[in-house]
C-alpha cells in the first residue's frame, strides 16, 4: 500500500523513471512497476563506474521501500549481449584471487529498500568501445518479467593501440595533448621524473615495478581529463601501421634527410606538440611502419628465465632497450633515458613492457610479492651492497617516497611530483608511496578487490 | 571447399567481433616450452665447432635468442673467442643481448670491439648496436661509466660516420660537456666537422645548453644551408636575441613554408601565454599555407580548452576569436575552415558566430 501511495503522490517521478527505461519494454498495466537502483562501487556517482577484469563490488536495492511488499526477485544480465562492453556477475564477496564469471545473476531484493551486494567484472575479450557502453539490465525474475532498472558503465582496459577505433584513438590523443598543456600535474612532470630517475628505475630488478607505477601515474592523470581513456600499448614485436600513422603517433617520412621529425596530420592533437621549449616530436624509427621493431618477440620474452623473475627481468635488455633505440632511431628522443618521455610514444612502449610482465605473471602465476620466483630480491635493503635501495621487495620507491639525496645519497637530489595520485575509480591502490612489492598484484587484493584499475585486453584475470 | 572457407571466415569474423576468447595457460606454456626447445636445438648446432660456419650461422639466425643459462654461457664463450669467425661472434652477441648485463666480461669485450677501428665491420657494427641499446638502460653503463665515457668520446672522431653519430647521440643526450663543445665547434668550423652541420644542431638540441645559443643564432643569420637553418630555428625560441628574427620569418610570405612552420612551432613552445597574439597575423593571412594556419588555431584551441578545465584565469582573446570566426566563415581552404569550426565548437563559441 505504501508503494502505491508513493507513486500516486509522485506521478512525475514515475513518468521520469518509466522514460528512463526502454520504451519497447512491455509492462503489466494492472500492476505498478517497481524499479531498482544500482550503485557501481557502492557509490552513487557515475564518475567511478569503470571496471576491468577484476571484481568490482556493487549494490542494488528497490527504490521505493515498502514494509508490506514481497521481496523482488530480479535477474541481472547484459542489456545487449551482442554489442558494447560485456559484464560478468557474481555474488559478493568474491573470494580473493578470483573474479566474477557468470553471465547473469539472480538476486532477491528486500522490499524495505535495503541494499544487496553483488560483484561484476568485465568479460575477457569483450571490453567497451566507448564510454558507458556496457549496461547492466535488471529484470524481474518471472516469466513475464519486465525491466526494472539499468546501469551503464565502461569495461575500460588497455588495448593494442594498433587496433583501436578512431574514437578511442582520438580521445587518447586529446587527453595526452591536454595533459601536456596543463600547468599543474602536467606531462612535463613525467619527463622530469624519468630524466633523473637513473638507477632508481633502470638496470636493476625494480625496473618493472617502478615503470608500472610510473605509467599508472600518467594513466590516472589522463583519466582525470577523460575517464574513458586507458593507456594503450604499442606491440613492438608486431607491425603497427595504425600507430605509426599521421593520425596517431606520427610517421617519419620527411623528404629532407636526417630531419628526424614525426609528421602528424593537421587535425591530430599531437600536431602542435611541444615540450621543454622544443616543437614537434623527434623520431625516425629504424623500421618501416609496416614492419615490427627488431626486438625479441613475445614468446621468446615470456620464455626468459623459465618462470623465474631473475631471468625474466632480462627483458629490460631485450626487447625493452632495442624498442627504445629502434623506435626513436639514431640520436632521437626515445633512444635515451634523459629525453625518452618527450616522445609520447614512450608510454605506449612502456604499456607494452608492462603488458609483457603482466602476461608473464599470468602465465606462471607470479603475483605474490612474497614469492621469490615472482620477485627478487626479497625483503628490504640490508644497508649495503647491490642493488641500491628501491629495488628490494619491501623498499619504497623514489620519487613517490619523497626521499632525496639529503637523507640517502643513493637517491636523486630532488623527488618531483609527489605521491602516486589516488584513482577516482579504485582509490588508494597502490599506496601513495608504493613499495616495489606492492606493484606486483595489480589485479587486486582483499582490501582493494578491484585492483589498480587497469588490465590488458589479452591478459586474463586468472 | 569454398563453402568451408566461407564458413571459416564467418567464424573468424564473428570471433573478432565478439573479442578474443580467454587464452589457455597450458597453450601459452606449451608455446614457451617449444620455443625453449627450439632455442636449445639451435644453440647446440651453433656452438658445435665441428660444423661449418654456414651451418652454425643458419642455426643462430633461426631463433631470436638463446634462452637457457647453459646455452647463454656457451654462446658467450663464442662471442669472447677471438679465434671464432667475426660473423659468428656477432651472431652470438645478438642472441644473448638479454643477458649481457649479467656478465661484465661481455661488456668489456663490447667496449674493446667498438673502440677499435681494426675490428671487422660485421662484429663492430653488432657490438655498437648492443652498446647503443645498453646505453639506454643498463647497469654496466652506470657502474662502468669511467670506462665507457672515453670510448664514446674517442668514437666521436672515428672514421665511421654512423659510429660518430651514435657516440655523439649518447653523449649529447646525457649532457656530456665534451660532446656539447665538439658540436659547437662543428658549427664554428664546418669544414672539419665530424657530422653535417644540420646533424650537429639536431644533436645539440638533445640537451640544449645556454652556451650553444650564440652559435645557433649565428647559424640563423648566416646559415650554411636551408636544412641547418630550419634546425636552428627550432632550437632558438627560448633565446631572446633571436625572437625578432623568428617573428620576421614567421610573418614573411617569401619564407619557405618549412621555415615559417619551424618558427611558429618554436615560438609556441617557448611563449604559450602570448601565442594567440603571435599566431594572429598568420591565422588572418589567406595566402599562408593551410598547415600553418591550422597549427595556430589548433594550438590555441588546445591551450584554451585546458585552461578552462583548470579554471585558471586567462586574458580573453577576443581578437583571436573574432579572427577564427571570420576564418570559419570565409576561408578558401576547407581544412582551415574545419579547424576554425572545431575551435568554435570546442570552446563553446558557435552561438556567437553572427
Amino acid at each position: 500500500m505504501s508503494h502505491r501511495r508513493r507513486t500516486t503522490f509522485r506521478p512525475w517521478l514515475l513518468a521520469l523513471l518509466a522514460a528512463s527505461l526502454s520504451s519497447c519494454v512491455s509492462t503489466r498495466p494492472s500492476e505498478l512497476l517497481r524499479v531498482v537502483e544500482i550503485e557501481v562501487r557502492q557509490t552513487p556517482t557515475p564518475v567511478d563506474d569503470y571496471v576491468t577484469w577484476s571484481p568490482t563490488l556493487c549494490r542494488i536495492r528497490v527504490s521505493f521501500a515498502s514494509s508490506s511488499a514481497p521481496p523482488l526477485a530480479v535477474r541481472l544480465a547484459n542489456m545487449d549481449p551482442t554489442r558494447g562492453g560485456q559484464l560478468l556477475f557474481a555474488t559478493a564477496p568474491v573470494p580473493a584471487g578470483s573474479t566474477a564469471t557468470s553471465s547473469s545473476l539472480n538476486l532477491s531484493l528486500p522490499a524495505d529498500g535495503s541494499w544487496v551486494s553483488f560483484a561484476i567484472a568485465g568479460k575477457f575479450g569483450s571490453p567497451s568501445l566507448r564510454d558507458k557502453d556496457a549496461v547492466i539490465e535488471v529484470r524481474e525474475d518471472r516469466a513475464d518479467g519486465v525491466v526494472v532498472g539499468r546501469q551503464a558503465l565502461m569495461v575500460r582496459v588497455r588495448k593494442n593501440a594498433n587496433s583501436l577505433s578512431n574514437e578511442e584513438r582520438d580521445r587518447f590523443l586529446s587527453a595526452v595533448a591536454a595533459l601536456n598543456t596543463m600547468v599543474f600535474s602536467n606531462y612535463q612532470l613525467h619527463q622530469d621524473i624519468h630524466s633523473i630517475a637513473s638507477s632508481q628505475a633502470h638496470g636493476r630488478p625494480g625496473f618493472l615495478p617502478w615503470h608500472r607505477a610510473f605509467i599508472l601515474r600518467l594513466e590516472r592523470e589522463l583519466q582525470a581529463i577523460d575517464p574513458s581513456v586507458a593507456l594503450h600499448y604499442w606491440r613492438f614485436d608486431q607491425a603497427a601501421p595504425n600507430v605509426f600513422h599521421p593520425d596517431f603517433m606520427g610517421i617519419s617520412d620527411q623528404p629532407m634527410p636526417n630531419q628526424n621529425l614525426a609528421r602528424f596530420s593537421a587535425m591530430n592533437p599531437l600536431f602542435t606538440w611541444t615540450i621543454q621549449g622544443l616543437p614537434g616530436v623527434r623520431r625516425r624509427p629504424t623500421f618501416l611502419p609496416t614492419a615490427p621493431a627488431p626486438v625479441n618477440g613475445e614468446v621468446t620474452t615470456l620464455a626468459l628465465g623459465g618462470g623465474l623473475f631473475t631471468g625474466f627481468s632480462g627483458m629490460e635488455s631485450n626487447p625493452h632497450n632495442p624498442s627504445h633505440t629502434s623506435g626513436g632511431g639514431s640520436s632521437n628522443w626515445l633512444s635515451f633515458v634523459p629525453t625518452a618521455v618527450r616522445d609520447p610514444l614512450f608510454f605506449l612502449l612502456h604499456s607494452n613492457v608492462d603488458r609483457l610482465w603482466a602476461k608473464w605473471q599470468w602465465t606462471f602465476v607470479r603475483h605474490n610479492p612474497a614469492d621469490p620466483q615472482a620477485y627478487s630480491p626479497q625483503g628490504a635493503y640490508p644497508g649495503s651492497g647491490f642493488p641500491n635501495p628501491g629495488h628490494y621487495a619491501l623498499d619504497s620507491m623514489w620519487p613517490w617516497n619523497g626521499i632525496t639525496s639529503a637523507s640517502d645519497p643513493t637517491r636523486p637530489a630532488t623527488a618531483p611530483g609527489g605521491q602516486i595520485p589516488a584513482s577516482v575509480v579504485v582509490g588508494f591502490w597502490p599506496p601513495t608511496q608504493p613499495t616495489v612489492g606492492s606493484m606486483l598484484e595489480y589485479r587486486g587484493n582483499a582490501s582493494f578487490p578491484a585492483g589498480m584499475g587497469f588490465a590488458y585486453d589479452d591478459v586474463p584475470f586468472q | 571447399m569454398r563453402s568451408l572457407c566461407t564458413a571459416l571466415s564467418f567464424c573468424l569474423a564473428a570471433t573478432v567481433a565478439m573479442g578474443q576468447a580467454s587464452p589457455s595457460r597450458e597453450a601459452v606454456l606449451g608455446e614457451i616450452q617449444a620455443r625453449q626447445q627450439e632455442a636449445s636445438r639451435a644453440a647446440k648446432v651453433f656452438t658445435d665447432r665441428s660444423r661449418s660456419e654456414q651451418e652454425r650461422a643458419a642455426a643462430a639466425r633461426g631463433v631470436e635468442a638463446f634462452l637457457s643459462p647453459e646455452d647463454v654461457s656457451a654462446a658467450s664463450r663464442i662471442f669472447l673467442d677471438r679465434g671464432e669467425p667475426p660473423s659468428l661472434r656477432a651472431l652470438a652477441l645478438s642472441r644473448i643481448e638479454h643477458a649481457v648485463d649479467q656478465n661484465p666480461a661481455l661488456t668489456t669485450e663490447i667496449l674493446g670491439l667498438v673502440g677499435s677501428p681494426e675490428t671487422p665491420e660485421v662484429l663492430r657494427d653488432q657490438a655498437a648496436a648492443v652498446l647503443a641499446d645498453l646505453s639506454f638502460s643498463s647497469l654496466s653503463m652506470r657502474e662502468r661509466s669511467a670506462e665507457i665515457l672515453p670510448v664514446l668520446r674517442t668514437l666521436t672522431r672515428d672514421r665511421d660516420q654512423d659510429l660518430r653519430r651514435m657516440a655523439f647521440g649518447i653523449l649529447a643526450a646525457h649532457g656530456d660537456d665534451f660532446a656539447q663543445q665538439r658540436l659547437i665547434e662543428c658549427l664554428r668550423s664546418p669544414e672539419s666537422a665530424p657530422l653535417p652541420p644540420q646533424e650537429c644542431v639536431h644533436l645539440l638540441g638533445l640537451q640544449l645548453h645556454g652556451d650553444a645559443y650564440p652559435v645557433l643564432h649565428q647559424i640563423l643569420l648566416h646559415p650554411p644551408d636551408e636544412a641547418t637553418r630550419i634546425e636552428a630555428i627550432r632550437l632558438l625560441g627560448g633565446y631572446a636575441e633571436s625572437r625578432q628574427k623568428l617573428l620576421e620569418i614567421l610573418n614573411d610570405p617569401a619564407e619557405p613554408g618549412a621555415a615559417r612552420m619551424a618558427a611558429l612551432g618554436t615560438l609556441h613552445a617557448n611563449d604559450p601565454e602570448r601565442f594567440a597574439e603571435i599566431a594572429l597575423p598568420v591565422i588572418r593571412d589567406e595566402r599562408a599555407a593551410a598547415e600553418l594556419r591550422i597549427y595556430g588555431i589548433q594550438a590555441v584551441r588546445i591551450r584554451r580548452a585546458t585552461v578552462a578545465r583548470e579554471q585558471r584565469n586567462t586574458a580573453a582573446a577576443a581578437s583571436f576569436d573574432d579572427a577564427v570566426r571570420e576564418v570559419a566563415r570565409t576561408s578558401r581552404s576547407e581544412a582551415v575552415r574545419k579547424a576554425a569550426q572545431e575551435y568554435l565548437r570546442v570552446l563553446g563559441l558557435e552561438d556567437n558566430q553572427g
